[in-house]
C-alpha cells in the first residue's frame, strides 16, 4: 500500500455546482489557489472560462470576493484593488488576477507588462488551457505549434510557436515566476503560498488542460498534464528576480509523441511534424538547462532529482525566506 | 426554382463580403460575432486571400486600416465590448479616409453585458462614435438575405466614399440558422474606389479635393506615390496642421462626403397600404417581429405602414418623413430601454403620436407591438 504523502488544506472554499466542464484545469487551479491563500483575498477575472464558471445569479462558486473585469484589464485592475487596499490600511488582502491565456498573453499583455514593471504588489495567476476556449477555441498566442482550433482548422493548424510567457515575464526582472500544474496539486499550492510571502508581482503560469478544446475525455485530465511536465513541453520550474531559475521537477524526457497523441486537436498531425515538436521542445529544454546551469540555482539542479523532492522544497522555502521581505 | 440552404447571419455577411469583394479580414474572438471570423478564416486562406487571428481588437481594426491602405477591401467582426476598443482607430479610418467595413454584432450591453444575449442598445454610440459628430454610414439587416446584401452594399459605399462603414445587426439575426433561398439572393454588383492615376504634370495629393464633397483618388500607401496617412488634422497632402484653411476644408469635407450623398447610399424597405394611420419603424431583428405584427394588424383591417430601416445612418430624415406621409402615429420597436432610435425619429415628428415598443434583454413579441397598436383605436 502507497503512503499519503501529501494532504491538501482541508478547506474547500470553491463551492460545488460551478459551471465548469468535467476535467476543466482552470477550475482545478481555482480550487488549489483558494487552498492556498485562504479567504482573505480578492480575486480579479478578466473574461475567460472564469467569468461564466463562477455561477449565474444568484450563485458564485468562488467562496471569495471576485471581481469580474473588462478583458483587458486584470492586471490593471488588481493594482488599482491592490493600491485602494494599501491607501486604507489593509495590508493583509492578497490581491489575485486570475485570467486565461487570452486575457494574459494577447489583450491583457500591455496591462501585464504594466503592472510587472511597476512591480505592483499582487499574485496574477494565468490558468493557460491554449486557446479561447470561452468563444468556441479560438486560437491565442497561447496556442502551440501544430494544433487545431477553430480558427486554426486542420488544414492549416497553428504554424507559429506559443508564445513564451515564463521568457517574457522573466525578463521584467519580477521577484517571483513560477510555473505550475493540476497534476501537482502540491507543488502548486507550495508555490502559491511562497507567492504569497514575496512582495511585489508574482506571476505563476499554470497549465491547465481543457477537455472539449483539446479534444480528450475528461478524466485524462491530470494524465495529460503530467505527460506534459515529463515530456517537458511544459517544464515545472521557479525564476526568482527574473534570473535565477530552479527546476521543481526533473522531467524524464518522455517522447512528446504520446502527449501529442492523447489529444484530437493534434490528431491531423503527421510523424514529421511530431518530430518537428520533438525538435523544438528539446531546442527550449537546452536553453532552460543553460539558464539552470548558468544562475544560482544550479546546485538545486543538481539535487533536484525527483526522490529528493522534500529535500529540494526546503532549500526553496530557505531562498524564499530570504526574499520575502524584500520590501 | 428555389435554392434552400441553412445559414445564419454570420455566414451570410461572409459570404457577402466574399461576395464583395473582400480580400481581408482580421478577427478577433467575441461572441456574437466568432462566426464572421471562422467563416473568413476558413474562406479567404482558399482564394489566396488574407484572414488573421489579431491578439485583441484594436489590433485587428488596425490590420484592416494597414491592409486597406495598401488597397485592399478589409473587413472585421466584433460585438460591443470589441467594438468600444475599436472607437480610437475608427476614428482615425474616418481621419485618414480608409475603406472598410465593421460587423457589428450587438449583444446585450453595457458592458460584457449578456454574451448570449440579444440586443439593440449599441445603434447610438455606433452613429455617434466620431468626436466631431462627423458621419458613418450604419446599415442594419433584420435577416440572413439582407446580411447578404447589406454586406455588399457596405463595402461599396465604403470603397466609394473612402469612409468606414458600420454594418449593425444582432445576436439572433447573426446567430440563428435558418433556411436561406439562394435564388432570391440580388444580383451583385461591386464598386471599387477610384485609384489615382497620374496624368503630365500633376502632384499627388493623399487628400486632393476640388469640391468639398469630393472623394480623392486612392493611391497605396509605398506605391508609385508618396503617400502621407495621418489621424491629425492635415492639408491636402497629409500634411500636419492645426486649423489653417485648408486643414478645416478638409474636416468639412469628412463629413460632407458622406452627408451629402446620404440619399444615395441609403437603402429602406417600406411597405405601406394606402392612406396609412399608423406607420411601424423597426431594424434588425425586431423588423421581423414588427413585420409579423403588422400583417397581423392588417388582417384585422388595420391601415398600418411598415419600414424596416436599412439604413440607420447617415439618418434618412427625408426618406423617414416621407414614409410617415400623413399617418397619424408613428411607433418604434427595438430591443433597447429607452428608444435610442426613437429619439432620432421623434425630432422629425414634433406633431405626431410616438410610441416605442421596447424590450431589454429578451425579444419583443408580435403581440406587444400589436397590442400598443390596437389599444390606442
Amino acid at each position: 500500500m502507497g503512503q499519503i504523502k501529501y494532504q491538501l488544506p482541508p478547506e474547500e472554499i470553491l463551492a460545488p455546482g460551478h459551471f465548469a466542464c468535467p476535467g476543466c484545469g482552470g477550475t482545478l487551479t481555482m480550487r488549489y489557489m483558494l487552498k492556498a491563500l485562504g479567504r482573505k483575498v480578492i480575486v480579479v477575472i478578466p473574461a475567460c472560462c472564469w467569468s461564466v464558471i463562477d455561477g449565474p445569479v444568484p450563485y458564485s462558486a468562488a467562496g471569495v470576493p471576485v471581481f469580474h473585469t473588462a478583458f483587458e484589464t486584470a492586471a490593471s485592475t488588481a493594482s488599482g484593488v491592490k493600491a485602494g487596499l494599501e491607501a486604507q490600511g489593509d495590508h493583509e488582502t492578497t490581491v489575485v488576477a486570475f485570467a486565461g491565456d487570452g486575457g494574459t498573453f494577447d489583450i491583457g499583455f500591455q496591462a501585464l507588462s504594466g503592472a510587472a514593471e511597476r512591480n505592483e504588489d499582487f499574485i496574477y495567476i494565468c490558468y493557460d488551457n491554449e486557446a479561447y476556449m470561452n468563444t468556441g477555441i479560438q486560437r491565442s498566442s497561447a496556442t502551440p505549434f501544430g494544433a487545431w482550433t477553430t480558427t486554426t482548422p486542420a488544414e492549416s493548424p497553428k504554424a507559429e510557436k506559443k508564445k513564451n510567457i515564463v521568457e517574457v515575464l522573466a525578463a521584467h526582472r519580477i521577484p517571483y515566476l513560477a510555473t505550475a500544474s493540476v497534476a501537482y496539486p502540491d507543488d502548486m499550492i507550495a508555490k502559491i503560498q511562497r507567492a504569497k510571502d514575496i512582495s511585489g508581482f508574482r506571476f505563476i503560469h499554470v497549465f491547465s488542460p481543457c477537455p472539449p478544446g483539446w479534444k480528450f475525455e475528461p478524466e485524462d485530465s491530470i494524465k495529460i498534464s503530467r505527460m506534459a511536465i515529463e515530456s517537458r513541453v511544459f517544464p515545472l520550474l521557479e525564476v526568482f528576480d527574473g534570473v535565477d531559475y530552479r527546476l521543481s521537477r526533473q522531467p524524464a524526457g518522455t517522447p512528446v509523441r504520446d502527449y501529442i497523441r492523447m489529444q484530437g486537436r493534434f490528431r491531423h498531425l503527421r510523424e514529421d511534424q511530431i518530430e518537428e515538436i520533438q525538435k523544438y521542445v528539446d531546442e527550449d529544454w537546452e536553453r532552460l538547462s543553460v539558464r539552470l546551469a548558468s544562475t544560482k540555482g544550479a546546485e538545486h539542479l543538481k539535487k533536484a532529482a525527483p526522490q529528493k523532492e522534500k529535500e529540494s522544497s526546503r532549500t526553496k522555502r530557505a531562498a524564499t525566506k530570504v526574499r520575502s521581505r524584500q520590501k | 426554382m428555389p435554392l434552400f440552404r441553412i445559414r445564419n447571419g454570420n455566414q451570410m455577411i461572409g459570404e457577402g463580403a466574399v461576395a464583395a469583394g473582400c480580400r481581408f479580414f482580421a478577427g478577433y474572438p467575441i461572441t456574437p460575432a466568432s462566426g464572421i471570423y471562422k467563416f473568413m478564416i476558413d474562406e479567404l486562406p482558399k482564394r489566396g486571400d488574407v484572414a488573421i487571428s489579431s491578439p485583441d481588437e484594436i489590433s485587428a481594426l488596425a490590420y484592416c486600416v494597414g491592409a486597406s491602405q495598401r488597397g485592399f477591401k478589409a473587413m472585421t467582426a466584433t460585438s460591443g465590448p470589441g467594438f468600444s476598443l475599436m472607437v480610437e482607430t475608427l476614428q482615425y479610418a474616418v481621419m485618414t479616409e480608409t475603406p472598410l467595413v465593421i460587423a457589428l454584432v450587438q449583444r446585450l450591453g453595457p458592458s460584457t453585458g449578456g454574451a448570449t444575449q440579444g440586443g439593440q442598445g449599441d445603434v447610438l454610440f455606433v452613429g455617434n462614435s466620431i468626436a466631431g459628430g462627423y458621419a458613418i454610414p450604419v446599415y442594419s439587416p433584420s435577416t440572413p438575405v439582407e446580411a447578404y446584401e447589406l454586406t455588399i452594399h457596405a463595402f461599396n459605399v465604403a470603397e466609394r466614399l473612402r469612409t468606414p462603414v458600420i454594418l449593425l445587426t444582432d445576436k439572433e439575426v447573426a446567430m440563428t440558422s435558418e433556411n436561406v433561398d439562394y435564388s432570391a439572393l440580388p444580383s451583385v454588383i461591386t464598386v471599387e474606389r477610384k485609384e489615382f492615376n497620374r496624368t503630365d504634370g500633376e502632384t499627388f495629393r493623399t487628400y486632393s479635393l476640388a469640391e468639398r464633397n469630393d472623394v480623392p483618388d486612392f493611391a497605396p500607401i509605398g506605391g508609385t506615390e508618396k503617400v502621407t496617412v495621418t489621424g491629425s488634422a492635415h492639408d491636402m497632402a497629409g500634411r500636419l496642421q492645426k486649423n489653417s484653411p485648408e486643414t478645416v476644408e478638409v474636416l468639412r469635407h469628412l463629413q460632407e462626403k458622406v452627408s451629402s450623398r446620404s440619399h444615395e447610399i441609403t437603402t429602406l424597405e417600406i411597405d405601406s397600404p394606402a392612406k396609412p394611420e399608423t406607420i411601424v419603424f423597426s431594424y434588425g431583428i425586431s423588423a421581423r417581429t414588427a413585420r409579423e405584427a403588422v400583417a397581423n394588424l392588417r388582417m384585422k383591417g388595420e391601415r398600418v405602414a411598415f419600414c424596416n430601416l436599412k439604413t440607420l445612418f447617415p439618418i434618412p430624415e427625408n426618406e423617414i418623413t416621407d414614409a410617415a406621409g400623413k399617418a397619424k402615429r408613428i411607433v418604434v420597436v427595438e430591443e433597447n430601454m429607452t428608444g435610442l432610435y426613437r429619439s432620432q425619429i421623434a425630432r422629425l415628428f414634433p406633431s405626431k403620436e410616438i410610441t416605442g415598443v421596447n424590450g431589454v434583454g429578451r425579444m419583443i413579441t408580435p403581440a406587444e407591438i400589436e397590442k400598443a397598436i390596437s389599444s390606442r383605436n
